[in-house]
């Protein structure tokens, strides 16, 4: 059993290929890769959103928004 | 692989890249410590980031696709020809990944094929990098992200398909020369910037209320200094991944071989450092005349003299390339305040100026001084001033300002273009800034509660 698509380093090295495991799997590998990529960008954009929806609510209250400017702690 | 002269040409050439692939690293460290050094303390971490996570998105998305554009698209497409097959470079192509290259791989692409297309991105971190240091400060990470993308990984990888291609549409029809990539690279990433200048607007505070323009200046001046020495050092692999290490000029049954610049007319790696080393002490004189000394302007403009020169600096004799990196320097640096003072475009590094301007001029003064030089060795294409001046329109305005335009106005369309103003004011650190402010206030108490006990 091997995951390769050669059985040893003994042969013809003109025999020889690719050296990765699984060859012919390559545009799977794409299609998760891509598929990857894009949830990575959906999840920033939502966590960014988020991330400043929160720090603007907490500057319209009294003078938070001063004191952040100061770089005071804000409660 | 099988005859050992065969091989070694191969291997040599596979190093040859290899190291220029780890040179042109120190740029994107240089990139990253001069942002983070324009930026203000209340900023650090957002430009810091900003910046970084460009590498693996734009590295992902090279490749995904960036790769294969370079190779399919030299004719336009349909400007002189179809799409072309680029079996090798296709993201499932087994040549992609580790390989031999066994019996069918007779241009040894097994072996360079990973070393070439990590120079062509490490080319692809500078475009969009360069593109990240003009607008800090205010730009959303996820439309900059996106801008990255498509700066490092669709148009730049157009422009170089188009006019750094021995086959590329721009050489034959135009005679497009940009060896060293003034304006498939440096003037792209300037237009794009542009465009994303003007969307944004100014960072609050840059401007008085009677629009006089405020210098805000880099908070710490010798991390800039580090930087800058930094980009330069990362501009000896960028040259070097310019050129073919070793190659057969010679048309007909004689040999000869040389090195070549990406077009395949031969250059020495000898001319192009003299060159290299004279266009930036021209840019450095230059710059500190024309800023009367300033730090800033005098470290960019041994930058912007490099660039200015690059366009043909495999052929330019020493002094040419000195004086043209001069006259370039002059010119980005008057551009960039009579921009600054007539738009309210707010270049927080001077990036539009030292790689926009500075290359668009270095496209189209290459024009008049190798007026008539051949530029290509396999057509019968010329360099002319219109012909670059056509291209540096193309890299500058066409590649560079007018996608990223209507990539800027869809983030804006949805709001997500630029950062609320009350984060902008308040820094956008701020939550890593109050957190700190806990820590330190909870470490403070368990120590003074310590001290009341007398346990330490």
């Amino acid at each position: 059993m091997t995951t390769g698509d050669f059985e040893s380093w003994t042969g013809s090295m003109l025999d020889i290929g690719p050296i990765y495991p699984f060859v012919g799997t390559e545009k799977a590998l794409l299609i998760v890769g891509v598929v990857l990529w894009i949830i990575w960008h959906i999840w920033q954009i939502r966590n960014e959103s988020r991330e400043y929806k929160e720090e603007a609510e907490k500057y319209t209250k009294g003078e938070n928004l001063m004191k952040a400017i100061r770089g005071e702690r804000i409660r | 692989m099988d005859t050992e002269i065969g091989a070694l040409t191969v291997i040599f050439t596979e190093l040859y890249y290899w190291i220029t692939v780890w040179l042109m690293f120190f740029i994107h460290i240089g990139f990253c410590m001069y942002e983070v050094s324009a930026s203000r303390h209340k900023n650090h971490l957002h430009t810091l980031m900003k910046n970084t996570m460009l590498i693996p998105l734009v590295t992902i998305t090279f490749f995904f696709f960036g790769w294969w554009i370079y190779f399919a698209l030299p004719n336009g497409p349909w400007i002189t020809g179809p799409l072309l097959d680029a079996p090798w470079a296709v993201p499932w192509s087994e040549l992609m990944g580790p390989h031999m290259g066994g019996a069918g791989d007779p241009d040894g692409w097994a072996r360079i094929n990973g070393v070439f297309w990590a120079a062509f991105l490490l080319f692809s971190w500078t475009a969009a990098s360069i593109v990240s240091g003009a607008v800090i400060e205010r730009v959303r990470s996820f439309s900059f992200w996106l801008l990255a993308i498509l700066v490092g990984s669709v148009t730049w990888m157009i422009d170089a398909a188009w006019g750094w291609h021995p086959d590329g549409w721009m050489i034959i029809e135009l005679g497009y020369h940009d060896a060293y990539a003034s304006g498939v690279i440096h003037a792209i990433a300037g237009g794009s910037a542009l465009a994303y200048l003007r969307l944004l607007g100014p960072r609050i505070g840059k401007f008085a209320a009677d629009g006089t323009a405020r210098d805000l200046r880099p908070h710490n001046p010798w991390l800039v200094t580090i930087g800058l020495f930094f980009i330069y050092t990362g501009f000896w692999g960028f040259y070097a991944a310019c050129n073919v290490p070793i190659v057969d000029v010679q048309i007909g049954d004689e040999v000869f071989f040389s090195a070549t610049n990406i077009y395949g007319t031969p250059t020495t790696l000898s001319a192009i450092t003299v060159n290299f080393i004279m266009s930036l002490a021209g840019g450095l004189l230059a710059g500190y005349v024309v800023s009367r000394g300033n730090g800033f302007w005098t470290y960019s403009g041994g930058l912007a003299g490099i660039i200015a020169a690059s366009a043909g600096n495999d052929l330019y004799h020493p002094i040419q390339a000195l004086l043209i990196a001069g006259a370039g320097t002059w010119f980005m640096y008057v551009v960039h305040y009579w921009v600054e003072r007539t738009f309210k475009i707010d270049d927080a590094v001077g990036a539009v100026a030292v790689h926009g301007y500075a290359g668009f001029f270095g496209v189209v003064i290459a024009g008049f001084v190798l007026w008539g030089y051949p530029a290509s060795a396999a057509y019968d294409a010329v360099i002319t001033p219109w012909g670059q001046f056509a291209g540096a329109i193309i890299m500058f305005w066409v590649l560079g300002y007018i996608p990223a335009m209507a990539l800027g106005l869809t983030c804006k369309a949805f709001g997500i273009l630029r950062i609320p103003r009350d984060i902008e004011l308040a820094g956008l650190d701020i939550g890593e800034t109050q957190s700190q402010l806990d820590i330190e206030d909870e470490v403070r108490a368990t120590e003074e509660e310590l001290a009341r006990a007398g346990g330490i």
